[in-house]
């Protein structure tokens, strides 16, 4: 298709005319001149006569579907986790007029108050709160929120669940707790970091809240938000008695982790630090507290099994890297603390791979298979993106020469988002550019990929997480792909 | 020079590259107008959005939550819209059957000499998905022309 190129341009060059400077300025209300200088005072909010009629179109609980982002695979796999797992947040109930937090669960208190089932982008009208408590109208919220997988099985004979759609950014932040003033139950939001610069993306939460607490009725209010358009958003739930909870409740299944083989010992981090480290094949955090315990979470989460990579949704079929922020935080899909609480999806996302027990001035890792990790998940400070490791490196040209991003990794093992390329049967790891793509193979004394077999006469390029060992002199003397995909030609 | 000028300089580079690519991703219609919406927040927010270091990205971003509201299938054009020397009439029907990124990413490298990674930060994924996304776009195309890989 060599005329390819003339034909496209063509087409969308065609099809649409530009937008002139004209159409913007008389589409809003104040010139750029004046907001900027404030010669008429405060900036004006963006027109949103496009939001209050989504808003005011809430009451027909229309609904759009869309696309998820990337991510979606490891929140949607949960769904079904948290479920069984429902039964052991730690965050408690309070006397009316009393906020409940997490991480400020009163002593005694061991019965969840509510669990974070679903976060996702939303596909209906901001101020949207649905309820359901029977199984039939959890089916239909998860239809009417949006949600294109399947329902998930919750006990509604001990909870009681309701989406709450909300205006936010692309940094979504975590549902803290709710008010309680009588019978009338108030979400908290607090955003975990606030330089997150992003245009309007509107989320749906989907939370089950403790049937006992809220039985026989509540109402679920949202407060007004005069600059997204909706007044304060009230729904009256009737809930009718479920299974017996709160005191007559049986047994938290908690029990704590449940230290199984030992998979390594290693050096023990100074306070308030995390080193990674290599175990069992893969890398893994280990971070010493404060308090002198330890945590162990793994470094790189593998894609989801179950999931069937789309034509949209290729990213599924790569493996996801953990990295550890020097505020107290790990940042990866989610957002977790430093113990591996999720912050940024529900508890069924904890990280609980491992357990750490410190020794003396070492670290015993072992295997764990744990529901969750115990305790609040603690709000780390803010920005949790500060001293990030880098997440996608690049250089110039396929020298082989590694970026300064790479070179500057504190010695151990990393995960790096570079690219590698195969020829004459060995696959290489050397950086490549768009500009230059398709590269060149990779100079002969490139790090060569451990364990990747590249047929002779053809040509391949792996993009993936990486695992590299970086020397204490910044040299790179091992690179292991951990997943992603390859594309092969014959030159 | 003002905040004005500023800005009218920064729509004459970034109103074509918005507009093709919300209207690759969305068509004509839907794309035209996010693009406005974006760039009349874009007008409205100045001051923030000449900070960011990926302005057109963040813009196309802010088109996509706005044309979110309304969502609706990608438009095929009118036929007089590009029948100026246009032997294959079934190419906007062949682009309209593309994922969103694979149009988006076939439309913008192809059409318009955008790089992968100018595709990839757009968007905010790896250049190498976009490559895949241009690819398979491609031999999608390819397929639905009737068109072999070595034209």
């Amino acid at each position: 298709m060599p005329d390819l190129p003339d034909r496209l341009r063509t087409l969308v060059d065609g099809a649409a005319a530009p937008v002139t400077l004209d159409e913007v300025r008389a589409s809003t209300e104040q010139p750029v001149g004046e907001a900027v200088t404030g010669e008429t005072g405060a900036s004006e909010p963006v027109p949103l006569d496009e939001i209050r009629t989504s808003s005011a179109a809430s009451a027909t609980g229309s609904t759009r579907r869309q696309r998820l982002p990337r991510g979606r695979w490891l929140m949607a796999a949960a769904v079904v986790a948290v479920v069984a797992l429902a039964g052991v947040l730690f965050v408690t109930l309070a006397d009316d007029n009393t906020r409940v937090e997490v991480g400020d669960a009163p002593e005694g208190a061991d019965q969840p108050l509510f669990e974070l089932l679903e976060l996702r982008p939303a596909t209906e009208p901001m101020g949207t709160l649905r309820a359901a408590v029977t199984d039939e109208e959890l089916a239909a919220l998860w239809d009417d929120v949006g949600f294109d997988s399947a329902a998930p099985e919750v006990d509604l004979g001990r909870w009681v669940v309701v989406s709450i759609t909300i205006p936010d950014d692309a940094c979504p932040p975590v549902l803290a707790g709710f008010t309680r003033d009588g019978d009338v139950w108030t979400p908290q939001f607090e955003e975990l970091d606030d330089t997150c610069a992003e245009p309007l993306i509107p989320k749906t939460y989907v939370v089950a809240i403790d049937r006992s607490e809220v039985a026989p009725a509540f109402t679920l209010r949202l407060p007004a938000d005069d600059t997204y358009g909706f007044d304060e958003q009230r729904l009256e739930v009737e809930v009718p008695p479920g299974r017996a909870t709160a005191n007559g409740r049986e047994a938290d299944t908690q029990t704590g982790p449940a230290p199984g083989a030992t998979l390594a010992v290693v050096p023990l981090p100074p306070r308030g630090e995390a080193r990674s480290h290599l175990l069992d094949g893969r890398p893994v955090w280990v971070v010493h507290h404060d308090d002198g315990s330890a945590t162990a979470v793994p470094a790189v989460l593998p894609p989801d099994p179950a999931a069937v990579p789309t034509a949209e949704d290729l990213d599924s079929m790569f493996w996801s890297i953990v990295r550890w922020s020097p505020q107290g935080a790990f940042r990866g899909p989610h957002t977790w603390d430093a113990w591996g609480r999720a912050l940024t999806a529900g508890r069924h996302a904890d990280l609980t791979d491992y357990v750490a027990e410190v020794d003396g001035d070492r670290v015993v890792v072992r295997q764990w298979d744990g529901e969750r990790v115990p305790g609040q998940p603690v709000l780390p400070s803010v920005p949790v993106d500060a001293g990030l490791a880098p997440d996608v490196v690049s250089s110039p040209d396929a020298t082989g020469d590694l970026p300064e991003e790479v070179r500057g990794l504190p010695a151990g093992w990393q995960m790096v988002g570079v690219a590698a390329v195969g020829a004459e049967g060995v696959l290489r790891l050397c950086v490549v550019t768009d500009d230059s793509f398709p590269p060149s193979s990779c100079p002969d004394d490139a790090p060569v990929v451990a364990g990747a077999e590249v047929p002779d006469g053809i040509m391949s390029w792996h993009f993936a997480p990486l695992l590299v060992r970086i020397d204490d002199g910044g040299q790179i003397s091992a690179v292991v792909p951990l997943g992603g995909h390859t594309v092969s030609v014959t030159p | 020079m003002t905040a004005a000028d500023d800005f009218e300089q920064f729509f004459d580079d970034a109103e074509p590259r918005l507009r093709r690519a919300l209207v690759a991703a969305y068509g004509p219609e839907r794309g035209r107008e996010a693009t406005a919406e974006a760039l009349a927040y874009a007008w409205q927010h100045w001051e923030q959005v000449q900070a960011m270091d990926n302005p057109v990205g963040y813009l196309y971003r802010v088109g996509q939550s706005r044309s979110r509201q309304r969502r609706q299938p990608w438009v095929t054009p009118p036929d007089d819209a590009t029948s100026g020397g246009w032997h294959e009439p079934e190419l906007p029907a062949a682009l309209a059957a593309l994922s969103e990124r694979e149009r988006l990413a076939v439309v913008l490298i192809e059409g318009f000499g955008w790089t992968y990674r100018e595709v990839a930060e757009l968007v905010e994924v790896a250049p190498s998905s976009i490559q895949s996304y241009r690819q398979r776009g491609l031999d999608k195309l390819r397929g639905a022309l009737g068109v072999s890989e070595d034209a």
